[in-house]
């Protein structure tokens, strides 16, 4: 990993009005922030901006986090796209994603949605096989005790997906 | 009027105080602070406060949920299937890409396998019970549950769950795989059949399978077949390989005019049947069994395999007859002079009796045709390879993509 540090610096502020200096090549991550820069003129600009990107739907403790992880993982090759159906690996999380993904549910799922409003793939990417290794290996009902998932089945429904793939019940 | 004037101050000061107090409390709410990120370390902010108990599964938009379904194995899938009827939507939105689906018979269960290591087993019991055993992994893994229902048999059972996994109309699968595990009654076999009809009846009527390739060895009749064949998407069945079956005329007809056998890459049919071989020739790669193979129509096949931009490296015709070849005929019809020259090949040497290359005009590929005593066999081999790609290629299931 390279010093991003003397590097051009881009101003953005979060939900909650803090404003955060990141190196334009760490933001360049985020493909929201990207093509808004891009758009509004501000890329070919040497200058930090003078007013901030509003990241409005992401809250500082977040966005700090968010950022760390850009600035872990900004000279990454970009990921492929993974539009396809096919099953994707969880067991292939890097040792240095682990243990920033050693959170609590709630933020786990706040850095799921500043992912997608971001546009940051390899984040949501690397989110997503986390709650989908907390899955994995659960019966439905420790899945339910897990997410706070509450079975909203009426008894024929019930009856009915308890005999649909009855191999995989508790 | 001292009295008032200082009211009045008081009342000013009480005003001025409210107002600039709460603007200063606003703008000093609205001082932000400037944090500059430069070298954020693993684990800095790994613990984030102030988390809000809205950020839970349930919460979460749709679009989201499904990245993480994407990213689940079937099991795990049919699992929070079971969670919550939001769940169940979610799941059954979110295709599936199965390499195969491999559902056999034996005298007293019906298997379903979709990868290495799982395999459901539906196991007819006595007093309406029947037992699934779910195998995933190592045997030790094995789970058995009981299902007792008077209404089901365990037929119905598994081919309800195996149609749950092809439900989503953007669900492909590389193979679907009908046959038996050992020697069963005919008539079980008809019962599976039925059943599956049965069930595959009641699915949407615009519900297909999208499947590249159909295989089945169980025992049917020719109108099962078709029906069966009927609920596969003609567009993506690219191979199709038939035992145990029998067509009458119409029945050939019928099969031949269908949209599965016009577009299919690969047909294998290891039964005696009347189908003309011109009716193959479409094909890539094709295999059947004939009562008698005339030699004007093994010479129009190796004609049509040599056409010029025609099939790639690696198709295939293999034709068994049950009367046997008349090879000298079929010799007599060659447009070029008659040369024997023996390749390696999967075939036992001293059954083949010809071997001829054909060169492909303009092309780098050559047509290696072998005579046998009851079977003609050709395939498009690279010129500079014909080897290695006589040795490698007899195969009904060539590579489709």
């Amino acid at each position: 990993m390279t010093d991003a540090k003397n590097e051009r610096q881009i101003k953005i502020s979060s939900s909650d009005n803090e404003i955060i200096l990141v190196p334009r090549n760490v933001i360049r991550l985020s493909t929201t922030i990207n093509t808004l820069l891009q758009d509004l003129g501000l890329d070919d600009d040497e200058a930090t901006n003078a007013e901030p990107i509003p990241v409005q739907n992401v809250a500082a403790p977040i966005l700090r986090k968010v950022i760390s992880w850009c600035q872990y993982h900004y000279q990454d090759p970009v990921p492929t796209d993974d539009s396809d159906s096919r099953e994707k690996r969880t067991d292939d999380i890097s040792s240095w994603d682990t243990e920033f993904l050693k959170v609590d549910q709630g933020t786990l799922f706040e850095l799921i949605l500043a992912a997608n409003y971001l546009d940051i793939k390899g984040l949501l990417d690397v989110t997503c096989k986390a709650v989908a290794n907390m899955i994995k290996g659960k019966s439905p009902e420790e899945i339910r005790r897990t997410f706070n998932i509450k079975n909203d089945f009426t008894p024929e429904e019930e009856e009915q997906i308890r005999k649909e793939n009855a191999w995989c019940e508790d | 009027m001292k009295v008032y004037a200082l009211l009045l101050l008081l009342l000013f000061f009480l005003f001025f105080t409210s107002i600039f107090g709460d603007l200063g409390l606003k703008l000093a709410k609205c001082q932000r602070k400037i944090v500059k990120i430069s070298n954020a370390k693993c684990g800095d902010s790994n613990q984030c406060s102030n988390v809000d108990s809205k950020f839970i599964w349930p919460n979460l938009p749709t679009k989201l949920k499904k990245h993480v379904v994407k990213r689940l194995d079937y099991v795990s899938r049919c699992r929070l299937r079971k969670c919550s009827t939001s769940d169940q939507e979610l799941v059954d939105s979110c295709p599936m890409h199965w390499n195969g689906i491999y559902v056999s018979l034996t005298q007293a269960s019906l298997h379903i396998r979709f990868s290495k290591v799982v395999t459901m087993e539906y196991f007819r019991k006595n007093n309406d019970r029947i037992e699934i055993k779910f195998i995933e992994g190592q045997s030790f893994c094995k789970k058995t549950r009981e299902v007792v229902d008077s209404k089901l048999n365990h037929y119905n059972v598994g081919i309800a769950d195996f149609l749950l996994m092809l439900k989503n109309q953007s669900t492909t699968c590389q193979e679907i795989n009908f046959q038996n595990l050992e020697s069963i009654d005919t008539e079980d076999q008809y019962r599976f059949i039925q059943s599956l009809l049965f069930h595959l009846s009641s699915m949407n009527s615009s519900w297909k399978i999208h499947s590249k390739k159909l295989y089945t060895s169980l025992v049917t009749t020719s109108s099962q077949l078709l029906d069966i064949l009927s609920f596969f998407c003609p567009n993506t069945l690219k191979c199709i390989t038939m035992k145990e079956y029998s067509f009458n005329a119409i029945e050939t007809k019928a099969l031949v005019n269908t949209g599965h056998w016009r577009n299919a890459e690969c047909l294998d049919l290891q039964h005696e049947n009347n189908i003309s071989i011109a009716e193959f020739l479409h094909s890539k790669t094709f295999w059947t069994v004939v009562p008698k193979l005339e030699p004007s129509d093994a010479w129009a096949v190796i004609e049509n395999y040599r056409e010029k931009d025609g099939r790639p490296r690696g198709s295939t015709f293999y034709i068994r007859s049950i009367s046997p070849l008349e090879i000298q005929n079929i010799l007599n019809e060659y447009d070029v002079p008659v040369d024997n020259m023996p390749v390696e090949s999967p075939w036992r040497k001293d059954s083949v009796l010809h071997t001829q290359k054909f060169p492909i005009a303009g092309s780098e590929l050559v047509l290696v045709v072998m005579l046998m005593k009851f079977e003609i066999t050709g395939k498009l081999c690279l010129l500079s390879n014909i080897e290695e790609d006589c040795y490698n290629y007899y195969t009904a299931d060539p590579d489709l993509d």
